[in-house]
This record gives structure tokens, sequence and C-alpha cells, in this order.
């Protein structure tokens, strides 16, 4: 027998550690600056060697990284392929000509992995294989993975705007600042997405 | 205007605020304790199965927590948010002094219990979890870590029953050979030796990790450290004994006694071989493998590799 639907990753703790990238404790705030102050000083104190500061832009954006993996990445690969988002992040860092872009940047190197991962995977893609965090109840889990197995059939446009809003709790002008986006096409995406995702799951008004 | 679906403001969407609660277990959740080694993961689907298991025996164990609090603590209680302590029997010691009423029991202090003491550990109530250890006499404990995202005790020696009602993964007890990482359920863990533990699972699961590799315990199973490549298979406590005997021949060095266990393996002791053949060398791989293809016979399609040959394989169990 073979482990190979295993995908060898570690945990994002782990490669912190050896990396000695500070990863903050939940309960330590997480300075959040507007005209990408943070995203500044950061990069370049990383870049001068303090590879710990990049800590508080793991904490800012790794729900985002997830919502993008979770939209596009082979069903439960998410959780493995952040911390391998930011390990890529971490190397390629002297690349990214604007700091305060960090956030397109890293979604794009997301949507990168995603991708590589749907080409590696040998296996079929069952939905329900989804990790769902693992003390929901099972009726909980299965219908969090239908909803989910429903908007990632969406048009891309719709797809990964829907999971950051419904799945990671952001809200639109996040995503726009996070992403990227014009805030007028999250909105758009966001609405035509929904409108989409209430038909073909039968609810609300779209019935 | 607002827009809720956009700007999380205003009225709320009622249908938006549905979807919102229904993926809201997909969200990205920070892990509390590194993930077993490659070697023994618990593949995606097994987890499933594991919060079935948690959500039918939460109420049990709910009932069980609700044993330990007869007794009115003496103030000043310590807050719910610190590890606490109590003596049920006898007078267990905390940092030597013994404990009167419920005290607060901080990171890197020993609780000791004597021949005749047992004493009562409270988790922290932070976030979801809710948990008592019960400290058996001739032991002793420490904290190890407490906060949001770990609860973490340190055995010793002697045994500790934990009875924990938490999200998967928040609460972790190092022993001696091994770190019993808590998936949802009630267990004992009994230092058995030098650098030797041993893990009894009475509901839900435990993960039982060393350096090398990990093992999945379920409830009715019992396991010990260390965990490698040879040693830390589980196996069912209704086992036969002679299995179980073979089983420690193996761990032992006995390649021959690998096809005893082989040989006794009933349909619930798939447990033992779906261990056994990630970790066996090659050399002897296939006998095992053929046992549990024999035994448990995959889905069409489906590989023993497969997660989902395991989602089959509790079935048995």
């Amino acid at each position: 027998m073979t482990d190979d639907t295993q995908v060898q990753l570690r945990p994002v703790a782990e490669v912190a550690r050896e990396r000695a990238v500070e990863v903050p404790s939940s309960s330590e705030a997480v300075p959040l600056r507007d005209g990408g102050d943070l995203e500044r000083d950061v990069v370049a104190r990383v870049l001068a060697g303090d590879r710990r500061a990049f800590g508080p832009l793991f904490e800012r954006y790794a729900p985002m990284v997830h919502g993008i993996l979770l939209a596009r990445a082979p069903a439960g690969d998410a959780d493995d392929l952040v911390q391998d988002v930011f390990e890529t992040a971490l190397t390629e860092l002297a690349t990214l000509r604007e700091p305060a872009a960090i956030g397109g940047w890293l979604a794009q190197i997301a949507r990168r992995r995603a991708i590589d991962a749907r080409r590696r995977t040998k296996r079929t893609e069952p939905v329900d294989e989804q990790m769902a965090e693992e003390s929901c109840t099972p009726s909980q889990r299965v219908e969090a993975n239908r909803i989910l197995a429903t908007i990632r059939e969406l048009p891309e446009a719709y797809r990964e705007t829907l999971v950051l809003r419904l799945v990671e709790g952001m809200s639109g002008p996040q995503i726009a600042e996070q992403v990227g986006l014009e805030p007028g096409s999250v909105r758009v995406n966001l609405h035509r997405g929904m409108k989409l995702l209430k038909e073909r799951l039968g609810i609300g008004d779209e019935r | 205007m607002s827009d809720y679906l956009f700007d999380k403001k205003g009225d709320v969407d009622e249908d938006v605020a549905s979807l919102e609660r229904a993926l809201a277990p997909m969200r990205y959740r920070r892990r509390a304790t590194p993930r077993p080694t490659p070697s023994a993961r618990r593949p995606a689907r097994i987890v499933a199965v594991t919060g079935a298991v948690v959500a039918a025996l939460s109420l049990a164990a709910a009932a069980l927590v609700g044993v330990g609090r007869e007794a009115p603590p003496v103030a000043p209680a310590p807050p719910a948010s610190a590890i606490s302590v109590r003596a049920l029997a006898g007078a267990p010691r905390l940092r030597g002094r013994v404990v009167g009423g419920r005290s607060a029991m901080p990171p890197g202090a020993w609780l000791e219990t004597d021949a005749s003491s047992r004493a009562e550990i409270a988790l922290a109530e932070l976030g979801q979890v809710r948990g008592r250890v019960v400290v058996a006499p001739s032991s002793r404990v420490s904290v190890s870590a407490v906060g949001h995202d770990t609860q973490r005790l340190e055995l010793e020696r002697g045994r500790l029953d934990a009875v924990v009602i938490a999200p998967p993964r928040l609460f972790v007890v190092g022993a001696p050979g091994g770190t019993a990482v808590d998936l949802g359920c009630a267990y004992s863990l009994e230092v058995v030796g030098e650098g030797r533990s041993q893990l009894r699972v009475r509901s839900g699961a435990v993960e039982l990790g060393g350096e090398e590799a990990s093992s999945w315990v379920p409830a009715g199973a019992v396991c010990e450290t260390p965990v490698d490549a040879r040693r830390g298979t589980p196996w069912f406590e209704d086992a036969d004994p002679e299995l179980v005997r073979a089983l420690r021949a193996y761990e032992d060095g006995s390649d021959e006694a690998l096809d005893r266990v082989v040989a006794l393996a009933r349909p619930r002791d798939t447990l033992t071989l779906w261990h056994l053949a990630r970790r066996v060398p090659e050399a002897l791989r296939g006998r095992v493998e053929a046992r549990l293809v024999a035994l448990a016979p995959p889905r069409a399609g489906v590989t023993t590799s497969d997660p989902r040959y395991l989602d089959d394989l509790v079935a048995h169990w």
C-alpha cells in the first residue's frame, strides 16, 4: 500500500518556526492600516532580513488565500496549500514590485498553486471529501459540502468572490482591497453570483 | 443604501445569512497543533466519521463532565480562563503544597498525587473547550500550555482519565514516548514503563503521535508508545489475546509473528491491519494487504490507499 493520496506538506506553524517567521496567536491584534503601510513596512523588513516580520501579513491574508484555494483547488487540499502559498511568497518576495499590491500577488500565487494541485492530483474530485471543520456535525458537513460544490460549479468570475464572502466572511470592500479588484466589480460579481447560486440551490426569490 | 451581501451592513439578508451559517465549517482556521507525520496521516474522509462519533458522544461526555461538579469551589475561585485543580481524594500537592479548594494551575506547576490521593483538573474554558481530567493516584502532571489554540498537559508518571468536549486537536497531553491529541473523546493515558505510555480510548478518537509516525485510535482501542515504523499499532481491547501477543512480538522484532497477527485478525481488526499495512517493510506488506482486502474488500474503483476505503473500514470497527 502506498501513501500516494497523501500530500506531504507540513503544518504552517512548523514551516513558520523553521523560517523564523512569527505567526502571532489568535488573541493578538493584527494591525490593519489603510494605504498599504503595513505591507510596505513588512516587505521592507523581510527583505532586510527580518523574516519574523512576515507574521502579520500571514495573519491578515491567510483567510483570503484559503478562500481562493477553496474555490479552485482539489477537495481537501486547501488547508495544506495555504502554507505552500506563503512559503512561495517568502521565497519570491524580492520579485514583488509594489508591496501595497501584495494581496493581489498572493492571490495569483494561490491561483497558480490551485492549478498545479489540480494537475498533480490523480484522483477524481468527489466534492464530499472537502475538509470541513472537524467539529461540525455530519449533517452540517454534508450541507456545507453541497453548497460549496454548487459554488465551485459557477462561472469562475463568481466562484472566488462568493467563497471569500460566504465562507471566509470577508466583506465586499475587504475582498476588493485584498485581492486587488475594483469594489464595483466585486459588488457585481457578488450579486450575479448569488443570483445564480440561489437559482441552483433552489432558495429565496429565485426559486 | 446598505447592501448586506456586499458590505455586511444594514438589514440582514436572510438567504445570505443562512448560507454564511451553512458554510462556516469551511472557514479558514489556523491549526492548533502539527498534523501527524504523512506516513500515518488520517485522510480527510475519516474526519467525517470522527465528527459523527464526536457528535454522538457529546451528550455522554457532557454527563461525565458534570460528575465532577458536586463540590463547591472554595473562594476565591480561579477564573474560568485558567486551568484549575481540586482534590478528589487524599492530599494531592501542587508545587509541593496541599491542594485545598479549587486552585489555579499555571503553566510549569507540577501536580502530584500520592498512593491515596486523586485530583481533578478542569481545563480552561476558552472558546469551545470544556473538559475534566482526573489524575489517578501516584501520578505527576503539569500544564505546559494554555491558550485559545492549545491546552496541553504533560504526564510524567501515573495515569489520567480525560473527558474533553472541544474542537479536535485543541487538547493535547504529552507523555513518555508520544503525544495524545484529542479528537473529541474520553480516554485514559497511563505511563507503563520508561519511555512508554498506554492509551485507552473510551469514546471518540485520539491521535497518538510519536516523532516518526502517529496512530489513529478510536473508541474501544488501545495503543502504546513509542509510535514509529515498527511500533505503536493500535488494537481493539476485544481482540484475540493471541493476536495482541503476536503484535507485541512483531513490534519486538519478530517478523514471523506478523503471520499470526494476520491469521487471527477479524474484520474489526482491520484497524490493526490498516495501520500495519502502512508501516511494515515492503517485503511483508503483501500478506498484510491481502488479509486486509480479504476481510474488507474495497468497493469498485476504490483502492486501499483511498480515503474512501477508510470510511468503509470504520463500518467494521
